[in-house]
């Protein structure tokens, strides 16, 4: 990099030599045009000098008549249209007459001065004046006064004065002839900085001015834009004047500005081709090598994991592609060792662990485990058996059974050993082994453990204290001998107790039927007096009837007898006797219908027979019988049964059911003034026939529902209820109509007895 | 390596492409109504040559125009807009407005040479700042001084005939400007309205008696049927003075006004600093320049005499 600076220096001193030779180059050229320009204007306004000097030398121009002098003016004008006006005055400035490029000539009635203080000044210097820059009120025009005063040619006195507009417009057309480059400005302006020439009108006739017109060189034109200008100051008369030559700086100095760029492009080329070139190198030299080192390092420290870049086919790449070779193969092996030697960490872990488990298992079993070699030496003994024989592992392990065992028993363990070795097989034996704490049985089962070959290499024992079971079996064998007498008492005495029970179950049955026959009983006398009431009635309206039917008729045959009987009293006694027996018929029609009732009833419940009955007509026998009970109270039944079923069947049972349950609603479903109402229903279902019967009571406390059809069971027995009611309905329902009955029922919500029963 | 060749190849055309300058070719479309303006387009051609417009080779002309028949103009107008311009010259008045209203959306600047009064026709806003996307050269300041030359060249003529277009604002205005300066003397305008080219030829055979001479007004109208008038008024022996140079050449006895030619090299150096990329608002409308020219053999032909030192002052025309 250090080798480019002197390259990008010497660039810029020869890059700062052509930006001044070229700044030196532009500013001459402007110069030069600036100065040709001021020379071109100046020999314009020369030349109309001299056309005007000439017009006054070539004629004794004051002597000349007013017409000629007037043609010679509009021939000026009309020359090249450099006038706008010509005036002519006396020495005091009074205007004689005028010519016009524009408007013709009219003459005016007052004294006009065309420009009194160009004039006195022009008096007063005997030269010829210049006046300011001013503009055509019409057409914006720049225009200039120029005052020449007419001499006397001998006396050189005064005696008037050419007063002439001069337009600068033809001056535009001299800086429309300079040649220009691209975004050069040329332009004149007065001494107070106002354009009055430009190759844009615009800039004149929008009097435009400039503020830095005196300094050459670099500078800010009136867009605000960096400038080269130069500046040539030329006089008019008395007047300064300045042509401005102006060129945009970056026109101006484009060749250098070209260089410069051209040197940037080349110099940032050089150093991108150079970065590049060294980023090359890195990447493949440099940077393969440092990280080849670096690798190498890393894996010295042991990271295996480090690998060279491999980034071609050159020399580096191929080294590093060896290098990573070796390390994987290095890290390979390593890898393998590794994993060897953790392998067998974890199998000799395992070994340890098998061995401490199996040292548990046999430590903590409850019998006797040893392993011993061919010769009688113990390999490996448990806790029992150190506790056997009182001596710790340690002492045992490795040492011959003769050190712990002595005489028959020593024998009889070198015999099996022996035996074991030879056959190669089990043997299972019961040894009896005398300790300090006694004599205990042992349950031994001796085994030979072969090697690969089939060789006895050990022999294993394991041995079951079998004492204590060896007691409970004695202890069972007697117990055995005592249990079959005490059996056969207890059988004898079960026996006994049976009897008893069964006649005392005889008893009670006894007793329960007697209970049902009194309450039937009790029913049928209720049932007796209830109906003897209800014929009362009828039977005493029906004597009461004949009683006064016989007056009526003693009366009558009273009057007959006496002859004293009049049409009107016999047709009284017809109509009054004929009242009083359809009253006494009806009366005892009823009277016959109710003993009809009673009699069926009656007989039903009495005689228990059956036969076919009207389940609706007959409910409503039973109704009418109850009447007397009813009265009492202000419970009404409805009979909703269909009138149509009629049953085979026992309608004593029947009744007996209907009369118990209606019976119980009237004594436990209701207070006695209350308004109460119990249906009866009845549905079929295929072979079935389905009994509801409601009330709308008190219902049955939920804890008494289960035993309502449990014999005595009543929750009024204070008020005389035997608790058999609902038992006998229960009984009467599956022994005589081989059905079932259930009830329904929450406190003050009534009760739902609902009873199925087949229809045969 | 594939990568340091890349990117010196993009240097490469990096620098060939700020280095590249390709030259523009400008498009100026050209927008005639009379066949008298037209010598406009010859200086304005001429005018830009000089600038180092070249036509075919960096400027292109696309002309088209309908002479006299201005209701041919919007076609006309339409058939040069499609071409992309850079640029339009409009040769008259109505050329000149009917470019403006076709530039309303796209605003291609429009250089009118010449239009006799832009701004009673509403071209620009002023003469000053003429605004928008137009600007260009007008006449017409001198026709009193026209005939202030006039009465010096026929000193003796007192009745002028003054045929115009009342529609057109141009010669009413000179009208009322040249009514104000013959006010105190003698001399007398008998004007005569024309609207067609019917009118003209029936106006020409009633001529008023007794008249001295014909001012031939800046009307487009009257002044493209000069021929007219000629052919009447010659073999009467009545001179005829026009607003321009063209009108001399064909036969006209007398003019101080402008060329036309030179009008449309005026307008050339308007039409170069657009296309360097000024905005017409920015140039102010600018006047021709005048010149006082006599025909010679018109002045034999008629058999008048003019004073000799009026003749010596004046550019002739053979």
């Amino acid at each position: 990099m250090a080798s480019i600076l002197p390259l990008f220096v010497f660039s810029s001193v020869l890059l700062y030599k052509e930006y001044r030779v070229q700044k030196q180059q532009t500013l001459l050229l402007q110069q030069e045009k600036a100065i040709r320009t001021s020379q071109q204007i100046e020999n314009y306004f020369f030349n109309l000098q001299k056309d005007i000097k000439f017009l006054f030398s070539i004629t004794p121009f004051l002597f000349t008549d007013i017409e000629k002098q007037r043609n010679y003016f509009s021939k000026l004008i009309l020359k090249q249209n450099q006038f706008d006006r010509l005036s002519l005055t006396n020495e005091k400035g009074e205007e004689i007459f005028y010519s016009d490029r524009l408007s013709p000539y009219i003459k005016s009635k007052t004294i006009k001065y065309p420009n009194l203080t160009l004039t006195n000044s022009a008096l007063k210097n005997k030269k010829i004046s210049y006046g300011e820059i001013y503009f055509h009120e019409k057409n914006f025009e720049p225009l200039i006064d120029v005052v020449f005063p007419i001499q006397e040619l001998k006396s050189q006195k005064i005696k008037g004065f050419l007063v002439a507009k001069i337009r600068f417009k033809n001056v535009w057309d001299i800086l429309s002839s300079i040649t220009l480059q691209e975004t050069e400005e040329i332009f004149v302006i007065d001494s107070k900085g106002l354009i009055i020439a430009h190759k844009n009108p615009s800039m004149v006739i929008k009097k435009e001015k400039i503020s830095n017109f005196k300094q050459n060189g670099f500078t800010q034109n009136l867009n605000q834009e960096y400038i080269l200008q130069s500046i040539n100051n030329f006089k008019l008369g008395n007047r300064m004047f300045s042509v401005i030559v102006q060129q945009n700086i970056k026109e101006a100095l484009s060749l250098s500005l070209n260089t410069f760029i051209l040197a940037i492009v080349l110099m940032i080329s050089l150093l991108v081709f150079i970065i590049i070139v060294i980023r090359y190198i890195n990447s493949s030299i440099i940077k393969p090598i440092t990280e080849l080192s670096d690798v190498a390092i890393s894996i010295s420290k042991g990271d295996f994991e480090q690998k060279a870049l491999v980034y071609g086919t050159d020399e580096l790449s191929v080294l590093a592609k060896t290098f990573n070779k070796m390390t994987s193969k290095i890290d390979k092996i390593l890898h393998n060792l590794k994993h060897e030697i953790q392998l067998k960490t974890k199998i000799q872990n395992n070994l340890e662990l098998s061995e401490k488990r199996l040292q548990e298992i046999l430590d903590n079993a409850e019998a006797i485990i040893y392993l011993k070699d061919i010769n009688g030496n113990y390999l490996i003994v448990n806790k029992e058996f150190s506790k056997l024989l009182k001596t710790q592992k340690e002492d045992i392990v490795n040492k011959h059974c003769s050190n712990f065992f002595s005489g028959e028993n020593l024998d009889r363990i070198l015999n099996m050993d022996k035996r074991i070795i030879e056959t190669k097989k089990n043997i299972s034996s019961e040894d009896s082994l005398v300790t300090e704490d006694g004599e205990k049985i042992f349950l031994s089962n001796r085994f030979p453990i072969f090697d690969k070959t089939g060789k006895v290499i050990n022999i294993a024992g394991v041995s079951t204290n079998i004492t204590h079971i060896k007691n409970i079996q004695k202890q069972l064998e007697d117990f055995n001998k005592n249990l079959e007498k005490k059996v056969e008492d207890k059988t004898n005495s079960l026996k006994i107790s049976n009897q008893e029970l069964e006649k005392t179950i005889q008893e009670l049955k006894k007793t329960q039927e007697q209970l049902i026959f009194s309450e039937k009983m009790a029913s049928l006398g209720s049932l007796v007096a209830g109906v003897s009431h209800e014929i009362n009635t009828p039977l005493g309206i029906a004597l009461t009837g004949i009683s006064y039917f016989d007056d009526i008729n003693k009366n009558l045959k009273k009057l007959y007898e006496s002859d004293t009987l009049s049409q009107n009293e016999f047709e009284e006694y017809l109509s009054t006797s004929s009242s009083i027996s359809s009253q006494v018929l009806s009366n005892i029609t009823r009277a016959a219908n109710l003993i009809k009732a009673f009699k069926e009833v009656s007989t039903d419940q009495t005689t228990e027979e059956k036969r076919e009955f009207n389940l609706k007509e007959y409910t409503d026998d039973l109704i009418l019988s109850l009447d007397n009970q009813l009265k009492k109270t202000k419970v009404k039944i409805k009979n909703n049964i269909p009138s149509r079923i009629s049953i085979n069947s026992f309608p004593g049972f029947y009744g007996q059911i209907i009369t118990n349950l209606i019976l119980n609603s009237l004594i436990h479903a209701y207070e006695k003034d209350d308004e109460g109402l119990i249906s009866i229903s009845l549905r079929e279902e295929q072979e079935l026939l389905i009994f509801n019967y409601k009330d709308n009571g008190k219902g049955i406390k939920e804890k008494d529902l289960p035993h309502i059809f449990e014999p005595f069971f009543t929750t009024n027995r204070g008020l005389g209820g035997t608790g058999l009611g609902l038992n006998i309905i229960y009984n009467i329902i599956r022994k005589h109509f081989n059905g079932k009955i259930t009830c329904i029922s929450k406190p003050n919500q009534g009760v739902n007895f609902e009873i199925t029963f087949p229809k045969d | 390596m594939k990568r340091v060749l890349m990117i010196t190849v993009v240097l490469v055309v990096a620098v060939f492409v700020l280095f590249n300058d390709t030259k523009k070719i400008y498009k100026v479309g050209v927008l005639s109504h009379a066949k008298v303006a037209d010598l406009s387009f010859e200086g304005f051609k001429d005018g830009l040559k000089g600038f180092g417009f070249i036509e075919n080779e960096n400027i292109i002309y696309y002309y088209d125009g309908a002479t006299g028949h201005v209701n041919k103009l919007p076609q006309a107008s339409k058939k040069i807009m499609s071409k992309e311009l850079d640029l339009i010259l409009t040769l008259t008045t109505p050329a000149g407005l009917q470019a403006q209203k076709d530039t309303l959306t796209n605003k291609i600047p429009i250089i009118f040479a010449p239009a006799s009064n832009p701004l009673g026709s509403g071209l620009v806003k002023s003469i000053n700042e003429p605004g928008d996307n137009i600007t260009g050269v007008t006449f017409g300041l001198q026709e009193v001084k026209r005939l202030e030359w006039l009465l010096k060249a026929l000193p003796n003529a007192k009745r002028i005939y003054y045929p115009y277009n009342d529609k057109d604002k141009s010669p009413s205005i000179t009208l009322m400007q040249l009514q104000e300066y013959i006010k105190h003397t003698d001399v007398k305008i008998i004007t005569e309205v024309v609207k067609t080219k019917d009118e003209i030829i029936n106006s020409l055979s009633n001529l008023p008696k007794n008249i001295d001479a014909v001012f031939i007004p800046t009307d487009a109208l009257v002044s493209s049927n000069l021929k007219l008038y000629l052919k009447t008024c010659d073999p009467l022996k009545i001179p005829i003075t026009v607003p321009h140079k063209g009108g001399v050449v064909q036969g006209a006895f007398m003019s101080y006004g402008f060329s036309t030619y030179e009008l449309g090299m005026q307008a050339s150096r308007m039409a170069k600093e657009i296309l360097n990329g000024e905005v017409p608002s920015n140039i102010p409308v600018e006047n021709s320049e005048f010149k006082l020219r006599f025909n010679a053999k018109s002045l034999e032909k008629l058999d008048i005499e003019v004073p000799q030192n009026i003749l010596v002052q004046a550019n002739m025309v053979y």
